[in-house]
This record gives structure tokens, sequence and C-alpha cells, in this order.
């Protein structure tokens, strides 16, 4: 351990250094500087998670506008995906990859932009959340002027993390830096192609894909961003910590190679199976599944290198805390990347898509992979930042075993809740007609489950909290090292290959080769996918009758997207009798040509959407939205009294139609000038239906255009060709 | 709740199930029982994921089993006998032979020259069951593409949807021939039984009072408690009304939610209450009915 020379200067001159040595140090600060902001950030995010889990047992959690479960919900992903471990991420990447590298890094200010520039971006996604302004895609919900912030932050980072990585003084990249690297180009070019989107006013914008395409981008993203932002990065650190903190060697040099191009390559294949079932080509869902199956193999290749450095050692993860947390981190990986596969087989998704069984999984992978590797890894930098020992080794028992027991108590039952809905939902009497016709049913039978899944989550942030307090005690016990002396010989300019050398070594020499060749890997699963859809049409089949959105349903469309609906309601009916029966007609690509951005949902703690056009009168849509518990006894959703006071915003909607317009839905000409004319047009017709139900309520009510979007909803594609058009309605402009 | 403890005996019996072969459902060979192919999907998805959880637990417990077997022998090989070295080299060969590992003793074989800040790295080779793994699920992809893309031997999802709503269709028309027909609105009859009211009183509490009343006395919709029905008051009337309903209005349809037999219970439900008075009722609207 040194003991930081640098910023004593009451030391003598520093030694000079042995012969061909040059002396450095590691900048430790920036590490400390992004530990906390891990822990604190850990904290919030999964305290907002637990608040979330409350609301579905107390919907009066649900009081006020700005805490809707809506709105919340992207709030817990968001942080706990980018804030928790987005700064787990660079504690890790700037503690080891200097070491790695025997390095400062490049640019003690460049590191300093990344950690303030990230924090804020997290500040700016608490605010703006809670606010309404999201794009509705999951783990991309924040708006265009964030989505910029965060592609110059990660610029920046990436910048950093290469400069230094190409003044490096050792030849060879070590397997952990293929991870960061692969991770830093991946998430680039995820997040610039899903954010593609035009802007209309400063918080708000429309995906610049519709529909088929739009889901197909979405999932690419949101599966990737599983796998290149909750994975790749992960497996970098674990394959620095695991073997410092157990002192062994790597287990396998050839497996590391074999599972770190494969699982790139073939992750990036599988996100369409979030989309089984869905109105998705059949070929692309196939891939989605193949490719998914043939990664357990890469994945377990992780996990299996990580676990078998231990072999010799096994006695010591009885006493080393560290190793503990490893340990599990390792085997929920392993649990997490076998069940992943599982339910990407058609037959398990059409029982688990939907559910919470996905929830039950993610949180598997979420609380034990990304969790206890963090939890571990801070154990392991505290005590040697600090030059002291852990404050107290049984506290922290306490936390492994919290935490621990804390994912079980949240995963059994969000299994159970899953495998239950599921069945309930599919379940027919012998005269043919659903056993539990009502969704609602379906839904308060899982109270008690959503009660268990909030005791775990408890726990398990309790475990934090028993962390943070232990690591700031041995943080005030110790002394800090900011800067860390090292020394190590520069690189000679020549290199001479030795007899025997595995290839591989080759590009291990060359990072500019290696980010080059990752991206090519992993840029082929995308545009086999991707392309076709956007070129040859007969993948989304058209809808003659299907109709742009009259302006006053588009802005109630981007109400339901404010209110975040999609968070517990999906639009899409999949080709299952049990579906079909209860929704309607199932989904169709050509239905979805306009949506910008889709809205299909991924979790149904509400009944599905897609045909609620026409269903219930607009009486009963105004009711339900100002007390769902009048027309749905026992519903859990929240009340949303405000919108049938709350004045429409209009200020937009001409430049919606017009953005509209120029992402090719056809508005006829000068659309835009009458849009508003015609928006008071069908909203005084809508206002005037719900006089004569004996409700009075103002014209320009947000609610209004809310009721005129789900009364359009899925009313298309069994739209009568004979029926009188009202003046108000868009007929496409025919293509000449 | 009969209906749940039916969902956990199906639960049970696809538990036992155990390991299915997975194209079983492709074949779309809807079973003659009842629910026709998605409860065989049901059925398969669970023992599937049944049979992985085992795959997963057994291979864990074997891990843990050797590696604790490994742990607790290593000081007493040292003072072990030959013969009961050779024994205990024997009881290994499954875990090496499965891993292909050298021995963590003998690791200085296989150690490379890689030094990166400390972390040495070994070059065992890739254990065989994992690339067996691989391979088989290399070849899993390969035929399930050619299953679905090439030959057509599995239903495509449009294909599949047909399948099931026929093999569905033709189970339900076979258990109401055997039951002598469905109840409609050309055969229906009022019930008088307070069994039957009662069912019928429940149904209208969970779905027809957030609009007619809890009395019946009429809100979003129109009062029920009169002698005056805007569609007829006789139960053929009554029973159609709420079978297909009056969309135009706001009356939703129930067939898809009610069955014929809770239709007539809920329709001589509310035929039981005409005359009942209740408070804050909603003016009449309709003709009068006159019952005999």
């Amino acid at each position: 351990m040194s003991t930081g020379l640098l910023d004593s200067g009451t030391l003598a001159a520093p030694k000079l250094p042995k012969l061909g040595l040059e002396r450095f140090s590691y900048d430790n600060e920036i590490v400390k500087m992004f530990a906390y902001a891990t822990m604190l950030w850990g904290a919030v995010g999964m305290l907002v998670g637990l608040f979330v889990a409350l609301q579905l047992v107390f919907p009066a959690l649900n009081f006020s506008e700005y805490s809707t479960f809506g709105r919340i919900r992207p709030l817990h992903t968001n942080a706990v995906i980018f804030a928790f471990v987005g700064n787990g991420i660079f504690t890790g990447v700037y503690y080891s990859l200097q070491r790695l590298c025997k390095a400062r890094m490049y640019s003690d200010t460049l590191s300093r932009i990344n950690f303030w520039g990230w924090q804020a971006i997290i500040v700016a996604a608490a605010i703006t959340l809670p606010l309404g302004y999201t794009t509705s895609k999951e783990y991309a919900e924040l708006e265009w002027p964030i989505d910029i912030a965060i592609t110059v932050m990660w610029v920046v980072f990436g910048y950093n993390m290469f400069a230094t990585i190409l003044q490096r003084r050792t030849r060879h990249l070590y397997v952990a830096i293929w991870f960061y690297i692969a991770t830093f180009v991946t998430v680039a070019v995820l997040h610039l192609v899903n954010s593609f989107e035009i802007p209309v006013t400063f918080m708000k914008s429309y995906s610049w894909y519709a529909g088929v395409q739009d889901a197909l981008v979405q999932w690419w993203y949101g599966h990737n961003a599983v796998a290149f932002f909750l994975t790749t990065p992960y497996l970098g650190l674990m394959y620095y910590f695991v073997p410092k903190a157990a002192n062994r060697p790597v287990y396998s040099y050839r497996l590391s190679i074999i599972h770190f191009w494969a699982l790139i390559f073939l992750y990036i294949w599988a996100g369409p199976h979030h989309l089984l079932y869905n109105a998705l080509p059949d070929w692309a869902q196939s891939l989605g599944v193949v490719f998914s199956v043939m990664l357990i193999a890469p994945s377990w290749g992780g996990m299996l290198n990580g676990l078998l450095t231990l072999r010799g050692v096994w006695d010591k993860v009885r006493e080393d805390v560290v190793l503990k947390f490893m340990v599990v981190a390792l085997t929920a990986y392993g649990m997490a990347t076998f069940e992943g596969p599982l339910l990407s087989l058609k037959n398990i998704n059409a029982i688990s898509h939907f559910t919470d069984w996905t929830i039950a999984h993610v949180h598997v992978g979420g609380l034990g992979w990304n969790g206890m590797l963090t939890f571990g890894m801070l154990y392991f930098l505290f005590p040697r930042m600090w030059n002291t020992k852990l404050y107290s080794a049984k506290l922290a028992n306490w936390h492994f075993w919290i935490a621990t027991l804390g994912i079980l108590f949240y995963a059994i039952p969000m299994y159970w809740a899953g495998f239950t809905q599921s069945l309930m939902w599919k379940e027919f009497t012998q005269e043919g007609m659903l056993a539990y016709p009502n969704f609602l049913e379906t839904v308060t039978q899982l109270k008690p489950m959503y009660a268990l899944r909030a005791f775990g989550g408890a726990l398990f942030i309790g475990g934090v909290f028993i962390m943070a307090y232990n690591l700031i005690k041995t943080a005030q016990a110790g002394s800090f090292t900011a800067n860390e002396e090292a020394e190590a010989a520069p690189l000679t300019d020549t290199y001479e290959k030795h007899e025997g050398e595995h290839w591989h070594r080759w590009i291990e020499r060359r990072p500019v080769q290696l980010m080059v060749g990752s991206l090519v890997v992993i840029l082929i699963g995308g545009l086999v996918e991707m392309m076709p859809t956007f070129l040859i049409e007969s993948n989304v089949p058209t809808i003659a009758s299907v109709a742009p959105y009259t302006s006053l349903e588009l802005e109630g469309r981007d109400i339901y997207i404010k209110e975040g609906c999609n968070n517990c309601h999906s639009q899409m009916v999949r080709p299952f009798r049990s579906e079909t029966e209860r929704y309607g007609e199932y989904a169709k690509a050509g239905e979805f040509v306009y949506d910008h951005p889709f809205l299909w949902g991924s979790k149904r703690t509400g009944p599905d959407l897609l045909r609620e056009g026409g269903k219930y009168p607009d009486s009963w849509h105004y009711n339900h939205m100002v007390d769902p518990e009048s027309m749905s006894p026992g519903s859990i959703m929240p009340a949303y009294p405000w919108m049938a006071e709350k004045p429409l915003d209009i200020s937009a909607t001409e430049g919606k139609i017009k953005a509209m317009r120029t992402l090719g839905v056809p508005y006829p000409e000068g659309y835009e000038e009458r849009a508003v004319a015609d928006l008071k047009l069908q909203a005084e017709e809508i206002a005037g239906r719900l006089k004569e139900s004996g409700i009075e309520v103002s014209s320009d009510t947000e609610i209004i255009a809310l009721i005129a979007y789900l009364q359009r909803l899925g009313t298309d594609i069994k739209a009568d060709p004979n029926k009188e058009t009202k003046p108000y309605e868009v007929r496409p402009q025919t293509k000449q | 709740m009969k209906k749940s403890s039916h969902l956990y005996t199906r639960l049970m019996a696809a538990a036992a199930l155990g390991l299915m072969p997975l194209f079983a459902s492709a074949q779309g060979s809807a079973p003659a029982a009842t629910g026709g192919i998605s409860e065989l999907d049901l059925m398969l998805g669970f023992a599937m994921f049944l049979a992985g959880l085992i795959f997963l637990c057994t291979l864990v417990l074997l891990y843990a089993v050797i590696v604790m077997k490994k742990v607790m022998l290593a000081p007493q090989e040292a003072a072990a006998t030959a013969a009961e070295g050779v024994q205990a080299a024997a009881k290994l060969s499954i875990w090496s032979k499965l891993t292909d590992a050298v021995p963590v003793e003998r690791e200085a074989e296989v150690m490379t020259d890689h030094e990166y800040d400390g972390i040495r790295e070994l070059d065992n080779n890739l254990p065989p069951w994992w690339v067996a793994m691989f391979y088989a699920t290399i070849v899993f992809s390969v035929v399930y593409l050619a299953a679905y893309h090439v030959f057509g031997w599995a239903p495509l999802q449009d294909q599949e949807y047909e399948q099931e709503v026929l093999a569905a269709k033709l189970e339900v028309e076979a258990y109401l021939a055997a039951k002598g027909g469905a109840l409609d609105e050309t055969n229906v009859e009022l019930l008088m039984d307070e069994t039957a009211l009662a069912e019928g009183a429940a149904v209208y509490n969970s779905y027809c009072g957030a609009c007619h009343g809890a009395e019946l006395q009429g809100g979003v919709g129109p009062n029920l408690a009169d002698s005056y029905w805007l569609h007829g008051g006789d139960i053929k009337d009554v029973f159609k009304v709420i079978k297909v309903g009056v969309p135009q209005k706001g009356m939703i349809s129930w067939q898809t939610q009610l069955s014929p037999e809770q239709i007539q219970q809920v329709a001589s439900f509310i035929i039981s209450k005409e005359g009942s008075n209740p408070a804050n009722a909603k003016e009449p609207q309709g003709e009068e009915y006159k019952r005999d």
C-alpha cells in the first residue's frame, strides 16, 4: 500500500525511480466520488422502487399528479439502472482501468466532467420524469435535451477511457478492458439509434420510427441496455475484482476469449424476444428466440470463469464477505441468464409475458447480479482506498444475509403472482367462456403477493443502509489516499511476439482494432433484424381503413404518454383465444403505422387497451378517470381528478401536426391550420355527450382529449366504410 | 373459490408432466381433454421451466458437493495412504472429466505469462459439457428456424391461433350438445327460486351496480326497479339486452363475461326487483311493461 506521497509536501524529495521505471499515481479521488454517488443513488432508486411497490398495495399513495405510478415507475427504473449501476460502472472502471493500464486516467478534468455531468443528468431525470416529460420508451424515457447530454457525457467517458488505454504501460489489454470497450461502443450505438426523435418543443419529441419499427428498435435497445449496461461492464468488473479479492488466477483464458466474442455477437440479436406473439413478423420473432437460446453458453462462460477462479479458496468464501457477495452475484447471474433464454421460448413467453414473472426475472438479475456485485466491490474498495480495515465484518455479514433474504422475498411472490395471473387470464369454462372475465379479479388476487414483494424490497434496502453506515465508518477510521503512487516501465516502441503465442494476443495489443472489431460484431445482428422491416413492405402489411389521429386524439395520446399509462396498460392483443375473447381481434402490424412512438407496453397491471375504443360510453371513462373505484370497485388504478380541471395545452398542436407529417404521417395539406379548430369541434361534441349523461365538464380540459383518444383506440380496423365521416376526422392523403 | 382450486390442481398436474419434448406443442395435436392448444402450451411451459430449474439445481448441488468434498479432503489427503489417495482421485475424476480442468496443485502447467495488476491467467480447457451445451443450442437453433420457416412443420402465429380457436369451438360444441343445447334468448325462462335469485344478485352487484345503482335505482344507466323498459321487459328481452348490449347507448355486451346461466340469473333478479321503489330513483324511461 502506498501512503500518498504526492500530497504530503513535508516528506523529503521523492526517491528516484528505479532504472527505466516511470513514476505516476492513480486517481483515487474520482473513484471515491463515484463510490459515494453509487451508494446515494442506490438508496434513492431503491426507495423509489419501494414506493411504487407499495402503491400497488395502497393505491392511495398515488396522492398527487407528480407521484402517480405511471410517472414514478420510470423514475425507479432509470434511477437504479443509470444512477445506481451507472455510477457503479464508473466506480469500478475508474479504479480498475488505471491499474490494468498502469496509467493514471488521461485527464482529471474529463474525469470530473464525467462525474458532475452524469450526476446532473440524474438530477434532471429526477425532476423531469415526475413532471411528466417522457418519451414513453422504456429505459429511454428521458426527453431529447437530456438525451443529448447523455451522449456528450458518454463520449467524455469513452474519450477519457480510450486515451488512458492509449497511454498504457502494459502491452496487452486484460479481458476486463475488452468488456469496457465493447460496452462503450455498443451503448453509444444503442442510445443514438433509439433516441432518434424529432423535437416539437423544448421538452417534447416524437420517435422517428412508428409502430412495428419503433417496437423493434426500442426492444433492440431495451434488451441490449440489459446486455451492455447491466451485463458487459459488470462482467468486466467481475474479471477484475473476483481474482483480486480471491487472490487467484483467472480460470481460463481461452474461455474468456470465446465467451466475450460470442456474448457480444449473440446478445444484440435477442431483442425481439420481448415481442413474441406481438404484431412482429414471424421471422424476426424466431431470430429473437434462437439467439436467446444460443446465449446460454456464452453467458455461463462468464459465470464459470468467475466461480472456477475460486477453485482452491472456497474456504475463504466462508470468511471473506467480499467473496460471499461475489459468489451470490455470479450465481444470480447464472440463474438469470438461464431463465432469460427459457422465457424466450414462445410457449413459456405465452405465459410469462405481461405478468410479474418478468418483474421477478429482472430483479433476480438486478438485485442479485448488479446489486450484490456492486456491494462486494464497495466492500473491497473502501478498506483499500482508506488504508484501514472494514469497520465491522459483522455488519457486512448482516448485510449479506438480509440482502439474500430480501431477494428471495422479492422474487418468489413475484413468480407466484406471474403464474397465478397468467393462468387466470387463460382459464376457460366448459361453456367456452373466460373463467375470470373481469380483469380486476386477476389483479386483486395478487395483492398479498405485492405486499410480500414490498417486504422483500424493504429488506434489501435495509441492507444498503447498513452498508452505507459501515463504509462511512470505515472511511472515518482510515486515511484516504487521493493519489496512489505507482511505478512501471513505459512501453517500448517495438514488440517482439514470442514463440507459441496465442493468436488472440494480436488484437489484445491493438485497442483501436479491438474497438472496431467489437463494433462490427455488434452491428451485424441489429442491421439484419431492423433493415428488412424498414425496406421490405411486406413486413408491415398496410390496412386501408387505418387513418391518422385527429388533432384532439393526438393531444389525448400525448396525455396518455405524459401520465405513463403504458407502464400498466398494454396495447397489444396477442393471437390467443384467451385474449381475443377478452379484448377483441388480435393486433395487426398495419394498425400502428402512425404510432410515433408505439405504445404496446410490456406489463399488464391493468387490462389491455388496444380495442378500448367504443367499449364503454364517454361517461364511463370520465367517471373512471376521476375515480376508478366508482366504475371498478377494488381497482388499484390511480385517480386523475385534476384532468377534469386542467386545461389542455394546445400551444403546440400545430407544430405536432407538422412534425408528424415530417415523419410520414399523411395529414392533408394545410391540416395544421385547421387543427385547433377541429380539435375544439370534436371536444365540444364529447362534452355535449357527457352533459347528456349529467356530467358538466369544460370542453377544453385534458380529460376530454384523453377520452377522444381512448374512444379511437383500435377502432380503425373495424371501421364501417359506409359510415358518415365527421368533419374533424382525418382522411389520409392518397399518394399521387 | 372452486375455480382457483381447479387452477392449482392443474398447476400440480402440469408439474407432474415433467419433461416433455418441446416440439409436441408445435405438432398442432390438441389434446382431447379441455382447453385446446393453449393449455398444452401452458403445461409445457411450466414443465420446461421446472425441468430447467431441476437441471440448474442439480448442477449447483453437484458443484457444491464436489467442492465441499475437495475442501474437506484436502487436509486428509496428505495424511491418507496411497490406496485411499487413489480412491479419492477416482471419486474426483467425474468432476475433472466434466470440467477438463488441470487440478489446482498442478495449475502451473497451464499458467500463462499474462499478468495484469497482479492478476494471472490460467489457460484451462473449455469445460466439455459447456462446449456440448453451446453446440446443442446451435443445433437447436438451426432445427428451430428450419421447422418454422423452411419446412413449415410448426405453425406460425396466425395459423396457431386459428388451430386453437377451431379446437376450442369443436370442444365447446361437443360439450353443449352433450348437455342438450345452449341457453339463449329464444328459450330462456324466468327463474323464481331463491338460490338462483341470490346468484343473480351477486352478479348484479359485481357488474351492474356501478351504472344502474346498488338498489337498481339508476345512475349512468336507466332505472331497473320500475316497470318501464326501453327494450322490452320480458325475460327474453332483458336476457338479450344483457347478452348483446346496446352499444350506441353505452350498455356493453356481456356475453364474453357472463355465462348464459348467469345472464338468466341476473335478468331474473332484476325482474324480481320490479316495483321495489328504491330511494333516489331515476325517472322512468321507455314503455310500461305489464306482467301477466
